[in-house]
């Protein structure tokens, strides 16, 4: 079995325990706050297109999406490996790779959810009377993949080091926030890169409008090495943890 | 259910934990004895298969447990930590168990497990507001809800009152006489010494001993007591005690005599009668060395 219902509503609780739903929830809304408040008060846009993609790409694509995925992953095996809790579930008949998959769907899912809509919304707002679904649909798809990807990967670096968090934020501000857009070589290991790819896959707007800098074909296989990268991953720490280690 | 320690050691980087130690469980309880640090845990975590041996072997029923989540079906292990899932009250944590453990009959086997740590009056409160010793018997509910013919128990009277260790011990015995393989650590030898049918003395990550209680109970009483005795005529008594064969020394301190004895026994009636004989009131008396760490350096001494 893959997933496992029982585990699945466990992980639910966890990831949204503790005032956690109301930190990612207010990250979703911040987008759409910001938009609705541009279209109310804003002067007239003359570039909506344009000014959609940029809002879409800098503060949606590289601060909200991560960190929601930042948030959700840190509720599954960090914070039970930090208060004890994973012992429980560890010490039960359930196969290593069921609890990743099943941790991983529903954390996974949540982000994508929170990403997306999120995306979405502000879009519909910010392009309200426009001509710009494909635009919309592109640039929530490519939240969602970034949703999924960055999730999986946090997942699995909350079973690597015990400083998961910091070591997550220190790679979105170092890596994807400066370095991976400077080089050509980086971009491929770029999250973010293969966001903007996808968006602008569906999207199909005028490269006036927005211009990924990876082409689609380089996204979708770097994102699914990422993806079966970061859950075999899970799965061999997971298999080798060890409890009670001697300081 | 056989479980089987094999030449078991585990290392730290240069730091020793577990050294060399090998014994078999059967049926019934026992007592894994020894100080804190001592290498207890890491012991019941190996055994539960959540940490990997350095070297040699663990099996239960023949299978290695590292590696082997199957294994759980089988086997139950109490945690010592506290931590338990805290937004969930004490049945859904019980009922969380049991469905993980995939049972046929949850809600039944929730509801015996309860009524066996007698928490029924509390089960439907959270786990957060329980006392310490309320988690424990929880705890042990929700591991040994799925039955497990092998349970493994770190230090599981802590923080209960006397009433709840006997309870709790009740509750262990009742479930080795019904066939299973229980292992409980403790610091204290009373606990163990009460419950346990055979005990395993663990020091410095060794196996100092292991005997039934009875034997491990002669080891730790049957060994050179000293005492601080104050009396209203320290060197007439002392000179007293030092013909008497069972007195290994005797010192005159500023705060009394410090009397070294080979017997405790006979010492307990031997000193009452010489303060008689004597005319010497006898002001206090104490043991200067009843810390369970001079009773297991002894053991590992001897």
């Amino acid at each position: 079995m893959i997933f496992n219902p029982v585990l699945a509503g466990l992980t639910l609780r966890q990831a949204l325990a503790k005032r956690r739903w109301l930190v990612i929830v207010l990250l979703a809304a911040a987008p759409v706050v910001m938009a609705a408040l541009t279209r109310a008060y804003g002067t007239v846009d003359d570039e909506p297109l344009k000014n959609f993609a940029g809002a879409a790409s800098y503060p949606i694509f590289s601060v909200v999406v991560p960190i929601i995925a930042l948030l959700l992953a840190a509720s599954s095996f960090a914070s039970e490996i930090e208060d004890g809790t994973l012992i429980y579930l560890l010490a039960k008949p359930i196969s290593r790779t069921e609890i990743v998959l099943t941790k991983l769907l529903v954390t996974g899912l949540i982000a994508v959810i929170l990403a997306a809509g999120s995306t979405l919304i502000t879009g519909m707002i910010l392009l309200r009377g426009l001509d710009a679904t494909h635009l919309v649909l592109g640039f929530a798809a490519g939240a969602a993949l970034g949703a999924f990807l960055y999730t999986a990967l946090f997942l699995a670096l909350g079973l690597i080091t015990k400083r998961g968090m910091l070591i997550g934020l220190t790679y979105l501000v170092i890596w994807e926030g400066s370095l991976g857009s400077f080089f050509q070589g980086t971009r491929t290991l770029s999250v973010r890169q293969y966001m903007l790819a996808l968006a602008d896959a569906i999207s199909m707007v005028d490269k006036e409008v927005f211009q990924a800098q990876l082409v689609p074909k380089t996204a979708y296989i770097m994102s699914a090495v990422v993806a079966v990268g970061a859950i075999a991953l899970c799965i061999s720490k997971l298999r080798k943890f060890e409890i009670g280690q001697a300081a | 259910m056989n479980v089987e320690l094999k030449n078991v050691s585990k290392w730290y980087g240069n730091i020793v934990a577990v050294n060399d130690v090998s014994f078999t469980l059967a049926p019934g309880v026992t007592g894994l004895l020894g100080p804190n640090g001592a290498g207890k845990s890491t012991i019941l975590h190996m055994l539960v298969g959540l940490l990997q041996p350095s070297n040699g072997s663990v099996t239960v029923g023949g299978v290695s447990t590292w590696q082997h989540p199957d294994i759980y079906r089988t086997l139950g292990f109490v945690p010592e930590s506290e931590s338990v899932y805290a937004f969930l009250t004490g049945r859904e944590l019980v009922r969380l168990n049991a469905r993980l453990q995939h049972l046929p009959d949850v809600e039944a086997a929730v509801t015996r497990a309860i009524e066996l740590v007698e928490m029924g009056s509390a089960e439907h409160r959270a786990v957060s507001t329980y006392s310490k010793g309320m988690r424990q018997r929880i705890k042990i509910a929700a591991m040994l809800v799925h039955q497990p013919k092998v349970l493994l128990l770190d230090e599981p009277f802590n923080g209960m009152d006397p009433k709840q260790r006997l309870q709790m011990m009740a509750v262990l015995r009742k479930l080795a006489d019904a066939g299973s393989t229980i292992l409980v650590s403790s610091h204290i030898l009373e606990e163990v010494d009460r419950l346990a049918d055979t005990v395993l003395v663990i020091i410095g990550g060794r196996l100092a001993a292991s005997g039934t209680s009875r034997v491990i109970r002669q080891l730790m009483t049957d060994r050179p007591h000293t005492f601080t005795v104050r009396t209203s005529d320290d060197r007439l008594i002392a000179s007293g005690l030092i013909r008497e064969l069972i007195t290994a020394s005797v010192e005159v301190t500023p705060v009394g005599l410090s009397i070294r004895t080979t017997d405790l026994g006979s010492f307990t009636r031997v000193l009452p009668v010489l303060a008689r004989d004597a005319q010497v009131s006898i002001l206090g008396i104490s043991p200067s060395d009843e810390s369970l760490e001079s009773v297991f350096s002894y053991l590992v001494d001897s």
